[in-house]
């Protein structure tokens, strides 16, 4: 082809030099168009034509270019789209960052404008493809044109345009559409079948696909696009290199002129040469000669865009453009106008304003209904991509909330909610996904917890265990329940009943064991310590300082209004436990002198009435119980302690004891005479007003939660927290049989033995002792010595003890048994040896120790009694548990340490639930086997020792209170 | 398949047999070849599989070829592996043989063609002998009898679930190729297995395949890695190289050869290739089972579950998206598009659905 034989000018400006020339053509021009895919950065689809821009461009979206080239009758209209690569990375460029479907949208749709444009002032429009393959996607493109052309168009056209319009529809004709391909497959063979065949096929499913999606119809006036019936319209250019990278070929060249190795050839060859008239003679023409002739390049010359072209240009000029077009002949008048030159440009002029230019002016407003919509809302009538994700997303949704619904109890609490939602949520994921599941997933959460929310939701108040309530949120309940039950002993362990999930301390540490009480036959016949518990002075109390800090307490103090009640009733004994409490403090500097006391709050406190009481009418032998028996009925009836304290209370002296440093013996030394009288004397003396009693324990305020050893003394809880009581004489226990079913229930077999423990105790008497006293203590000796008890043995003024303890735990689904080290579950008797005891009573002993019994590990048993039997001695056990939990020491919260009677079983029920001042302290979730202590401990010493008071009830009590040993 | 075994194996060596050619995982009418399982080691947990995506005759298998085994420095790769009549190649580039043979038994003419015209019919797989799982798959919009797109989309799905490494062949961006990664993307299954990392995605390098001199610019490398950034940074698909300041796109430009030797534009092929093997072969592996005895075999039964899931979910969601366009088109035609009743009304009642079921 000759080079610039064409003139090429940018559209709409028509040069003067070539205006003349289109003019001349008058009617018989006509007009092609070339759109489609490039991959060089010119953006030039034109190199088929072996055409291409007299001056570099830099490629923008919708610029047209024109190329005439005299003599064709055609104008080439060149446009440049989104489809080429250098428009589309010029775009891409610009963003800084991307949304890809967005992108990808406005793309298109820029696309589909142009070639919107191209089908309305174009006769014949060429496809040009890069791939070597019909590239389907166009087909959408297809479709969408013909639904923008259809809809919206066909409809402001007419009233935009008015007379101007070009034909009938705003258009030329049906405009007749042609593929060209750049590349033909490589691996193809360059045969003249081949590539027809090739081409043929490649019609064959173009075809094929556009008739299927109804883009090309029978009616040319109604069809979007035509293609004509009988004549080629896919052309493969399988020949022409297109855009040669013209640089690498001379580098090339020169490469291999340099290379090239001396052109060295035979001799004889010489001689031949040197006979030719000039160089180069009788030298082959080459392949080129040979071939010239043949019909393959015959073929090859003919096959080129530009013969392929003319025949359909030759169709448009002949008039016989549409009939040709469609496969059966219409009824329908074909269309189709030929414009000259002047008319021409005017139309499109026109029409490259309202297709192209006004969608690219931002604001641009029209008055007519469907032309604002194309131009303002084309990208968004395109787009059923958008459509499907909603979709996804939308069935997404219906199936998560319908999964979420369906797997719903009718209530439930948080912890369920968010398992239900984590569930719904991967149902959708499922099906919804795309850019809009994050908002459908949003929804979800709202639609979900709306539906929760909406009476299904559970109170979820924590009980003291963690456990949430389950009782529905919207309804007022009187009482939270968890639904969990704990089995749980009652105080005397005598029998195990089922506990629902505490909520309130009192539930925990007091409620129940009395409900159990009831219930128990044991425990309505034991008799309790009575522990010091507020009083309120008038009906307006409160507790003290933490009500914040824990509601539950509030709401339960108004509940147990009946019982507060009832617990004024017990004041009158509480009067004369705070009276002997304000003795007990003027006795502090003289007992300070005596011995030193370990802990402040521990101090001797007297005469605390002890009122462990063995009903005698339990079903097991009173043999060997003779002492303790009637020291209880004692206690029972003032007359006779009253008479226990003529006889016995005229021991005027308390053994005060020190540890002897001498393996396990004690020494008990008795205490001197005016002590005694002292404490007499304050006896009397504290028959006070009860005034004097607000200094000490308010009556007003009381304590929120536990006892502990920083709690002072004014502050008292609502309830005891703990439970003291003596359940029978000292044979009730068999150290053969250990405990009994029926008796202690519950115990892990080979668990259930209390643990033996031999206490030496030596009596020292003072150097100015009473001879009453002296009388009395031999009288006592003999009289036991006649007895011959079993666990009292006496030698000279030693004594030796025999006690009996056990550690006892229980976990909440009442498994109890009984530990024999701090880190070691007893297994039966063979675990009992000589010392076990002692490492019992002188170790810390954890508060929770995991069960033994089989399930998860997590159960946890807690230190929930402590059993005692007492020996039949002159001696009194005396209890002083201090459990250490968090940063608190709780203690039992009474000033006058309690004294287990003599050969008596004694069962201390430790607090279930555990809480300080103003923070409730949860058992922990889990334990390690090497922080054992980690939930808390009871601490060593808890046990001390004090010679009997046979009448230490309420008048001699405090004459020997004060004088115990540890153990 | 079986034949391929028996032919490579029977050493009565441990193990499954060393491969010599590509093995049909996936046949064209979408069945799964279970036999190919013999052809994995069952413990052998230090395996890669490589997959490779890109359109039609974009040097897919040629890519894959210059994986399939190591070689010297004297090697003819261009007359074995890149031309027209290369003859060592592991997955055939062209047809050319299969036409041969087909020609010499006498069969039609368009038949024949036919079969020409679908390059990789399946997926193959071909497993080197350092472990390397090489996946060679249809091209991307391969021209399907439907005309959606869908079809190839199970198999990129498919692709994205079970790879290591996902070569991306490219010789022009193209938007449609891009979204039809996103889609796949989106679609893919979540977990097609049980101890499968969620979300897991291979890693991915772009290969700039048949490369001009301009390609080799830097400013085009520029440009083009900016492009890559651009498009896919979204999707979320790890695609970079190197840390911190040297933390680039992973991509790799690959001239179109004539010749063994170099060119000003690009080295001679052997340093190319060496090059080319050592960008794909040190990826970072991110295993898609994070359990220690994640064997061949094991992701043999991935592949199958994954095969399963991806046809399923991608026969669904194209029956949905068929839906959706179809509807969406008669919206349009019939008058009422412009205020969209088709839409809402659509939305509407799924919307309401629910609330009903309350």
């Amino acid at each position: 082809m000759n080079y610039r034989k064409y003139y090429t000018w940018q559209y709409p400006e028509t040069p003067e030099d070539v205006a003349p020339l289109l003019a001349e053509l008058k009617e018989s021009l006509v007009i092609v168009g070339v759109i489609g895919r490039s991959k060089c950065t010119q953006a030039n689809k034109m190199c088929a034509f072996d055409m291409e821009p007299d001056v570099p461009t830099s490629p923008s979206d919708g610029q047209i270019q024109c190329y005439y080239k005299p003599g064709t009758n055609t104008l080439l209209l060149h446009f440049q789209t989104t489809h080429d690569e250098a428009v589309m990375t010029k775009l891409l460029l610009q963003q800084t960052s991307l949304q890809f479907d967005s992108f990808y949208e406005q793309m298109r749709c820029r696309f589909v404008r142009s070639m919107l444009l191209a089908l309305h002032i174009c006769h014949i429009l060429v496809y040009v493809e890069t791939s070597p393959t019909f590239d389907t996607s166009l087909v959408t493109i297809f479709q969408l044109l013909k639904f923008v052309w259809e809809q919206q168009v066909q409809e402001f056209l007419p009233q935009l345009l008015g007379d101007d319009m070009m034909g009938e529809r705003g258009r030329l004709c049906a405009p007749r559409m042609l593929f060209l391909f750049e590349n033909y497959p490589a691996d193809e063979e360059q045969t003249r079948e081949a590539i027809s065949a090739y081409e043929f096929r490649t019609e064959d499913s173009i075809y094929e696909l556009l008739r299927q999606h109804n883009i090309i119809t029978n009616n040319p006036n109604s069809s979007l696009l035509a293609l004509p019936n009988n004549k080629q319209f896919v052309f493969f250019n399988a020949y022409e290199q297109l855009r040669p990278d013209h640089l690498l070929c001379a580098i090339e060249q020169l490469q291999q002129t340099m290379l090239k190795p001396d052109a060295k050839e035979e001799e004889e060859d010489l001689e031949i040469l040197a006979l030719a008239p000039f160089e180069g003679f009788v030298k082959p023409y080459g392949e080129f000669y040979e071939a010239k002739e043949s019909e393959e390049q015959l073929y090859r010359e003919q096959h080129t865009i530009w013969q392929f072209l003319q025949r359909h240009v030759q169709d448009a000029l002949d008039g016989c453009f549409d009939r040709g077009s469609f496969k059966q002949l219409s009824p329908f008048t074909a269309q189709c106008v030929l414009m000259n030159y002047e008319n021409w440009h005017k139309e499109s002029t026109s029409l490259h304003q309202l297709l192209l230019q006004n969608a690219q002016v931002e604001g641009y407003s029209s008055s007519n209904v469907s032309y604002q919509c194309y131009l303002s809302s084309l990208e968004k009538c395109l787009n059923y991509e958008r459509k499907f994700w909603s979709q996804l997303s939308e069935l997404g949704l219906k199936k998560g909330i319908s999964c979420y619904k369906h797997a719903a109890p009718a209530i439930y609490g948080n912890s369920m909610h968010q398992q239900l939602l984590a569930d719904a949520k991967l149902v959708l994921e499922d099906e919804g996904r795309g850019p809009y599941t994050e908002a459908a997933l949003l929804k979800l959460g709202e639609v979900c917890a709306k539906f929760w929310q909406d009476g299904r939701q559970q109170c979820e108040q924590l009980s003291l265990r963690g456990n949430p309530c389950t009782q529905p949120k919207e309804l007022p309940h009187e009482k939270h329940c968890s639904g969990v039950v704990h089995i749980s002993s009652c105080n005397c362990g005598r029998t195990q009943g089922r506990r629902e999930d505490p909520f309130t301390l009192r539930q925990a540490n007091y409620e129940y064991y009395e409900h159990m009480a009831s219930m128990c036959n044991l425990c309505v016949k034991v008799k309790k310590f009575q522990f010091p518990i507020f009083a309120p002075s008038s009906s307006e109390y409160r507790a003290a300082a933490f009500e914040a800090a824990f509601p539950s307490l509030l709401q339960s103090k108004g509940r147990d209004e009946p019982a507060a009640t009832a617990e004024e009733q017990l004041q009158s004994e509480l009067n004369s436990q705070q009276v002997e409490e304000d003795e007990r403090k003027q006795q502090q500097q003289l007992e300070a002198e005596e011995e030193e006391k370990p802990q402040h709050s521990l101090n001797n406190g007297c005469s605390q009435p002890l009122s462990a009481t063995y009903g005698s009418d339990l079903n097991m032998s009173i043999a060997g119980f003779g002492d303790s028996l009637r020291e209880g009925e004692v206690e029972d009836s003032t007359e006779i302690s009253s008479q226990m304290c003529s006889s016995l209370g005229t021991q005027s002296s308390t053994h005060s004891s020190q540890s002897n440093s001498s393996g396990s013996e004690l020494v008990l030394q008795l205490k001197h005479d005016t002590v005694i009288d002292e404490c007499c004397e304050s006896q009397a003396e504290s028959t006070e007003p009860p005034a004097q009693l607000n200094e000490l324990a308010s009556t007003t305020e009381y304590l929120p939660g536990l006892v502990h050893i920083s709690s002072g003394c004014e502050l008292l809880p609502l309830f005891p927290s703990w439970s003291l009581a003596c359940v029978g004489p000292s044979s009730i226990y068999s150290h053969n049989t250990g405990l009994q079913e029926h008796f202690q229930s519950g115990f892990l077999s080979g668990a259930n033995f209390l643990l033996p423990w031999d206490v030496h105790v030596r009596l020292v008497q003072p150097h100015k002792q009473p001879q009453q006293s002296q009388q009395h203590s031999t009288q006592q000796q003999q009289q036991l010595n006649h007895k011959k008890s079993q666990r009292y043995r006496k030698q000279g003024d030693r004594v030796a003890l025999k006690i009996f303890v056990g550690f006892e735990y229980e976990c909440s689904r009442g498994h109890r048994f009984m530990m024999c080290s701090p880190d070691r579950v007893l297994r039966g008797g063979a675990d009992i040896e000589r010392d076990t005891c002692i490492k019992v009573v002188n170790n810390n002993m954890p508060l929770y120790f995991p069960c033994p019994c089989r399930g998860q590990s997590t159960f946890l048993a807690q230190l929930m009694r402590i059993h005692v039997v007492t020996p039949k001695a002159p001696v009194n056990i005396i209890l002083d548990p201090k459990v250490l939990v968090g940063k608190y020491t709780f203690t039992l919260g009474c000033n006058i340490l309690p004294r287990l009677s003599q050969s008596a079983y004694w069962i201390l029920r430790l607090p279930n639930v555990y809480q300080g001042d103003d923070m409730l302290i949860a058992p922990p979730q889990k334990l390690e086997t090497d922080e054992i202590m980690s939930g808390g401990c009871l601490l060593a010493g808890m046990f001390g020792i004090a010679e009997t008071d046979a009448a230490d009830g309420n008048e001699a009590g405090q004459l020997s209170g004060l004088t115990f040993t540890r153990l | 398949a079986a034949s391929t075994a028996a032919a490579a194996g029977q050493d009565g060596m441990l193990g499954p047999p060393r491969m010599t050619r590509p093995t049909t995982l996936l046949m064209s009418n979408g069945a799964f070849n279970a036999n190919a399982r013999k052809l994995f080691h069952k413990t052998n947990t230090d395996f890669t599989v490589i997959g490779v995506l890109g359109a039609q005759s974009v040097g897919k298998s040629t890519l894959l070829n210059l994986l399939s085994a190591e070689r010297d420095a004297n090697y003819d790769y261009y007359g074995h592996l890149f031309a027209p009549d290369a003859d060592e190649c592991i997955f055939s580039t062209r047809h050319r043989s299969k036409t041969q043979q087909q020609q010499s038994q006498q069969q039609p003419q368009q038949q024949q063609q036919q079969s020409k015209s679908r390059r990789t019919e399946s997926l193959q797989f071909f497993i080197t002998r350092e472990r390397f799982v090489l996946l060679d798959s249809v091209s991307f919009g391969k021209e399907a009898e439907e005309q959606q797109e869908l079809p190839t989309l199970s198999l990129i799905m498919q692709l994205l679930s079970v790879c290591h490494v996902l070569l991306l062949a490219v010789d022009e961006l193209s938007l449609e190729q891009v979204r039809l990664l996103q889609t796949a993307l989106r679609l893919r299954p979540r977990s097609p297995i049980k101890s499968y990392v969620p979300g897991h995605l291979p890693q991915l390098m772009f290969v700039r395949t048949r490369a001009q001199r301009q390609h080799f610019e830097p400013a085009w490398r520029e440009c083009f890695d900016r492009q890559l950034t651009l498009l896919f940074e979204a999707s979320g698909l790890p695609m970079h190289r190197g840390r911190g300041e040297a933390r680039v796109i992973n991509s790799f430009v690959l001239p179109l050869v004539r010749s063994n030797a170099a060119t000003c534009h690009h080295p001679e092929l052997f340093e190319l290739v060496r090059e080319f093997r050592e960008r794909v072969l040190t990826m970072q592996r991110i295993s898609m089972c994070p359990s220690h005895d994640f064997s061949e075999s094991l992701w043999f039964d991935l592949m199958a579950e994954t095969t399963r899931k991806c046809n399923s979910d991608s026969q669904h969601f194209e029956s949905i998206f068929g839906d959706i366009k179809h509807r969406h088109f008669e919206s349009l035609c019939s008058k009422s598009w412009r205020n969209n009743e088709g839409v809402t009304s659509v939305s509407a009642s799924a919307s309401n659905s629910w609330r009903n079921d309350a």
